[in-house]
């Protein structure tokens, strides 16, 4: 409980001080655990991740990867 | 009369307006009609351009009258659009109070290329405030109602395009698709809808939701529709850098063929659970179609659509909260509770976050095309696992109801916004209560030609898309 209201703690103080938006403490401990969850999706799979990886990566690889539609008929 | 041609299909209708068999007056003043006709009941519409439409379909006319005139593959065939598809100096809304009298200066390569193809603008459709909830909802300019039962949701966020094209309004329309949102209002109405391959189409001039996942994509009643429109609208555009530089196939003529042989992948985690008996049945008899045509249904597990949904929100949210970030300081009040919601977490979320969950796109992709395409040609599955709720339902009554409703809709679409694949959603029967139920075939990239001829040869086996709701 302690934890969940450090974190909504946090969230609103990085609200108000960083983006100028003001949050009640039930909405910052849903955002806490929005975020948590989000972060925790990212922080499992991003070990995966090389030094030289970036975003543009993707579209190069869409790119190469297309089928343009063709399976066998 | 005016109820035959609203029945008409798109290429139908451009066929007829060629041949002379029928004016694009006529055509015009039949969606109009139909128009006004379902309006009060669906709010489909947010407005509704009749004088300049008809003027524009007299200016069609006049111009087949003229020996050797050019006439476009949409020549004359009336059109309407989710407002947030940008015409210099006209009023586009983007479905919001903010931007209620907003006038852009520039107009969106999509619209000037349906335009070159010679369609006809009837008027802007309503979805969802600022594209950003997969139902329908709209606070600002009251929510959208689903034609074949108008207590029941659209669909969205292109939620006026599913419900007029579902409706005969119109013979088909552009909508946007981010987390679903041009297959869900599809499904949710009873027509066809697409998501393309990310880069496919041109992103210039429409309004944003999330640069690195908007897709535009068209709805329409049959595949061969969206198709030809998919064909006009495609291609290399060098005011959108992420707009892929390959030609474009000739998608109506690669409808004909067969599927013989086809792979078809029928996951077996993910996209069935806590699907309805409605849903399951539909599923299974649209595979038994497509069994009959010579493809085969090969189960087939899908890696980590889960984790896919988490990683595809965490860049909407990041980006929608920056698209987002000065009227969330200096008018919050003016957006709905569900925008409001859908945007907040983004300025929790940490810039390394975002960034690596746009470097991990390339590593699931590979990992996708490794486990599933290297195996199977598409994937089948439901696009929701429900058949459409109420919009009570889906009203959410506090920020906490938010994420619950929107992940139950978006949980079989979002995966694939996040891999950049196409994907088709295709009309695949009704529920007991008479609501549609759909199916979505995902593809490679690029691989739209394969998935039009698919569901084409799907619907000339089926008559879904022909029944049209009573209104």
């Amino acid at each position: 409980m302690d934890e969940e209201k450090a974190a909504a703690r946090m969230v609103r103080a990085q609200a108000a001080l960083l983006h100028g938006l003001d949050f009640d403490e039930a909405r910052c401990v849903e955002l806490a655990h929005d975020v948590e969850r989000h972060v925790t999706a990212i922080a499992t799979a991003s070990p995966s991740l090389d030094f030289n990886d970036e975003p543009a990566r993707f579209a190069a690889l869409l790119a190469t990867s297309a089928r343009d539609g063709k399976a066998r008929r | 009369m005016s109820d035959d041609i609203v029945n008409l299909s798109l290429t139908e209708v451009a066929a007829a307006i060629r041949r002379g068999k029928l004016s694009s007056v006529e055509a015009t003043r039949a969606c109009l009609a139909r128009a006004e006709r379902v309006q009060p009941k669906l709010n489909c519409f947010i407005s509704l351009e009749a004088e300049a439409a008809l003027r524009a379909a007299r200016k069609a006319d006049r111009m087949l009258k003229k020996r050797g005139a050019r006439l476009g593959p949409l020549h004359g065939v009336p059109l309407a659009h989710k407002d947030m598809y940008y015409r210099a100096g006209q009023i586009s809304t983007g479905g919001s109070k903010i931007l209620c009298d907003y006038r852009p200066t520039v107009t969106a390569t999509v619209v000037e290329r349906l335009e070159r193809a010679g369609a006809i603008w009837l008027g802007s459709l309503n979805m969802a405030e600022f594209a950003a909830n997969p139902t329908g909802h709209n606070d600002h300019w009251g929510h959208c109602r689903n034609p074949w039962n108008p207590l029941h949701m659209t669909g969205g966020s292109s939620s006026g395009s599913g419900s007029a094209v579902g409706a005969r309004a119109c013979f088909g329309s552009l909508g946007s698709d981010t987390g679903g949102s041009v297959r869900l209002p599809a499904a949710a109405c009873g027509v066809i809808g697409l998501k393309p391959t990310y880069g496919l189409i041109s992103r210039y001039g429409i309004m944003p939701r999330s640069w690195s996942q908007d897709t535009v994509g068209p709805l329409t009643r049959t595949a061969q529709d969206c198709a030809r429109i998919t064909r006009i609208i495609a291609g290399a555009d060098p005011l959108d850098p992420t707009c892929a530089t390959r030609p474009v196939p000739n998608y109506e003529k690669e409808l004909s063929g067969s599927v013989r042989g086809l792979r078809i992948g029928v996951p077996s985690n993910h996209y069935y659970e806590g699907a309805t008996d409605d849903v399951r049945r539909c599923m299974e008899a649209s595979l038994e179609v497509f069994r009959s045509l010579g493809a085969r249904a090969v189960e087939i597990t899908v890696p980590d659509p889960a984790r896919l949904f988490l990683l595809s929100n965490t860049i909407s949210i990041s980006e929608a909260s920056t698209i987002h970030h000065r009227w969330m300081r200096e008018r919050p009040q003016d957006y709905s509770l569900y925008v409001r919601t859908r945007i907040e977490p983004g300025y929790q979320i940490p810039v390394t976050a975002y960034l690596e969950a746009l470097n991990l796109r390339a590593h699931f992709l590979e990992e996708f095309m490794r486990s599933v395409y290297s195996k199977v040609d598409v994937l089948h599955a439901p696009v929701m696992i429900i058949p459409p709720p109420t919009i009570a339902e889906t009203e959410p009554r506090a920020s906490g109801d938010v994420s619950g409703i929107v992940g139950r809709i978006t949980r079989n679409t979002r995966p694939t916004n996040y891999l950049g694949l196409p994907a088709l959603s295709v009309p695949a029967g009704f529920s007991r209560d008479g609501l549609p139920i759909a199916f979505q075939l995902m593809g490679a990239p690029f691989s739209e030609a394969l998935l039009f001829r698919a569901a084409h040869l799907y619907q000339q086996e089926t008559e879904w898309h022909v029944r049209a709701p009573d209104l």
